[in-house]
């Protein structure tokens, strides 16, 4: 051998070496910086639950025992068969596993899952109720979920909840047999409704807004699980594979997920246009934008007469930016805790998988319509992998 | 055998490039820059804000005419939870100003969006002492707080930088 060969067979041993070493070093240890990102999007930072002070039996036990049975009784539907529970299926994390939620029809938008979504404050993919009890409302009289009227809805406590509902809110008054009624239902329901006098109208509404504050008390009693991440991030280091490792270390650094997605519940409560296509065009959707108005306006919003709080309470809807141009499309940040376990993804269940959800991501491609606020992300199919690996950790 | 060990060698060489720059890409370091404020962490998370931003709570507005100091109400505030800062407002003198009409406004540069909210400011107790209510800061990172003051028949705006976690 000549002596420049010997040279590169020991440079080639050499590079043989550094290459083993760098396939079997494992990921390099958490630090402590690391740690604390975790404790911070982990159950251990969980404040305890705070106060709704708009809704006077938010943490009545009896109202939530009422509220459980209300969230289950089918019998507050048109048709006899639509319950809360039938697209919020407890067994389901809250939802239903459908692109788009089925009561008496398919509605516009995705089921949400409910697991601490009493430290919102903003609620459905637009925000447009401002407290839980606000938006238990909307489902009981929209046409394509349970399709029921207000005033069948005071007449049903009446008849099957007079006991627990006169323990927590005081004698009922008599009720005018109406019929369905509503000023927002169908054309016959909105006449009946004009037919009944202020007092009657204000009787059944303060009704309707006392059978959904207990269906959100029993709403705050579905608290978030521990999964491994937060054992991770308690401590456990072997909690995460180096893979999902890697994917933490991707989701709090390269692709900022955790701009938007931080917190224990990995949500900010906010609204963002990321750039998720509409099932329409042009789109019908506008997010944000839409709901902006109608919050404001909701005679069920925290200023409203049927909300228990003080004006000083109200400083979410008081200081909500009312501009819709930067909201055109903006969706509620959902929480991504049990992510893995709900698809498909998205406000309208657009995307099937969770790959296909990072490489949304990674594309960054603008929406239909408004500013998207993401950039393309350039992740390695390595990391995409490791992304979906750490997701389905959470 | 000679005429093969050029090549060899830029192989060799070119392989263990790919390979140390591949392994070494997914660790991304954690970028920081950033003055911690509620929780003293590392900003990994964040965008670095530009070199040399100035982060002082205390300055003077674009054309001279005011010297404004904030501060949160209370020191470990809930970056996304609605609070109110307090702001001293004073003359070039460094008199007090009271009575100003003033705008708060503000959004996140690198991210291209306004604030979340509308936030109000309105006298405080003592002369020159005001109170922004109604701020949330919904991500970590870089944001402009912007006042704009109308006291008398003087106009001017001042903007304030903050990195938040
Ligand atoms: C037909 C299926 C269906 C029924 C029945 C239904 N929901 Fe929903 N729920 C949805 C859909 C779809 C959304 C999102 C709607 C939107 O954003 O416009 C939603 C949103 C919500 C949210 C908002 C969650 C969040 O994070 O903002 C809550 C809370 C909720 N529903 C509770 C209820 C309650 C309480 C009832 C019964 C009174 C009910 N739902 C009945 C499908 C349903
Ligand atoms: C600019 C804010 C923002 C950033 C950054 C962001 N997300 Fe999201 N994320 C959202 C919003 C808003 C939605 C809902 C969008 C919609 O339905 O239109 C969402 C939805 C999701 C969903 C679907 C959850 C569900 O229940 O439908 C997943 C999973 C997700 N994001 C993961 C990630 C990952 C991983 C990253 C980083 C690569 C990331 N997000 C970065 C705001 C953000
Ligand atoms: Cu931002």
């Amino acid at each position: 051998m000549t002596r420049g060969a010997k040279i590169l067979l020991a440079l080639a041993l050499l590079a043989g070496a550094g290459w083993l070493f760098w396939q079997m070093r494992g990921p390099a240890p958490v630090s402590d910086s690391e740690r604390a990102m975790a404790r911070r999007l982990s159950l251990i930072s969980l404040p305890p639950l705070p106060p709704d002070p708009s809704n006077a039996v938010a943490d009545d036990p009896r109202a939530a025992a009422l509220g459980e049975a209300l969230f289950n009784d089918t019998g507050f539907s048109s048709n006899g068969a639509v319950a809360c529970a039938t697209c919020h299926q407890p067994d389901k994390q809250f939802q239903d596993g459908l692109p788009l939620g089925r009561g008496l029809g398919t509605t516009a938008r995705r089921t949400m899952p409910l697991a601490g979504v009493a430290r919102d404050a903003w609620f459905f993919w637009d925000g447009r109720a401002d407290s839980l009890w606000a938006q238990a409302l909307g489902p009981v009289e929209s046409a394509v979920e349970h399709d029921f009227t207000r005033a069948e809805v005071a007449r049903r406590i009446a008849a099957e909840y007079r006991a627990p509902y006169e323990a927590l809110f005081g004698p009922l008054p008599d009720l005018p047999e109406t019929g369905p009624a509503s000023p927002l239902g169908s054309e016959s329901a909105r006449a009946r409704w004009a037919a009944l006098a202020p007092a009657q109208q204000q009787a059944i509404n303060r009704i309707f807004a006392n059978f959904a504050k207990s269906i959100a008390a029993y709403e705050r009693t579905i608290a978030p699980q521990e999964t491994r991440f937060d054992r991770f991030a308690a401590g456990d280091a072997g909690a995460l594979s180096p893979e999902e490792l890697r994917g933490f270390r991707l989701f709090v650094g390269k692709a900022h997920c955790v701009n938007c997605h931080n917190g224990p519940r990995m949500s900010d409560d906010f609204f963002h246009n990321t750039g998720v296509k509409s099932p329409h065009t042009p789109p019908t959707d506008h997010g944000r934008a839409g709901a902006l108005a109608r919050v404001a306006s909701d005679p069920f919003n925290c200023l409203g007469p049927y909300s228990d709080a003080a004006p000083e309470d109200c400083a979410e809807l008081r200081y909500m930016a009312r501009d819709p141009a930067p909201f055109e499309r903006a969706f509620k940040t959902p929480s991504l805790r049990g992510v893995a376990g709900r698809a498909p993804y998205m406000h309208a269940g657009q995307i099937r998988t969770l790959s296909g959800v990072v490489e949304h991501y990674n594309r960054a491609i603008p929406g239909p319509s408004g500013h998207m606020e993401l950039s393309p992300l350039n992740l390695t199919s390595g990391e995409k992998a490791a992304l979906v690996a750490f997701l389905k950790a959470l | 055998m000679k005429k093969i060990l050029l090549p060899l060698a830029l192989l060799l060489v070119a392989l263990a490039y790919f390979v140390i720059t591949k392994q070494m890409r997914p660790a991304p370091a954690p970028m920081g820059g950033m003055s911690g404020m509620s929780g003293g962490m590392s900003g990994m998370a964040m965008q670095p804000a530009p070199a040399g931003l100035d982060l002082a709570r205390k300055r003077r507005s674009d054309a001279g005419l005011f010297v404004a100091e904030i501060a949160p109400q209370s020191p470990d505030f809930d970056r996304n939870t609605i609070h109110a800062w307090r702001l001293t407002l004073k003359d070039a003198a460094g008199n007090p100003v009271s009575g100003a009409e003033i705008k708060a406004d503000g959004g996140m540069p690198q991210h291209n969006h306004g604030l979340p909210t509308r936030p109000e400011v309105t006298p405080g107790a003592e002369p020159g002492q005001y109170l922004i209510r109604g701020l949330r800061f919904h991500m970590p990172g870089w944001w402009e707080l912007r006042l704009d003051v109308a006291a008398g028949a003087q106009h001017d705006s001042l903007t304030f930088n903050l990195m938040l976690e």
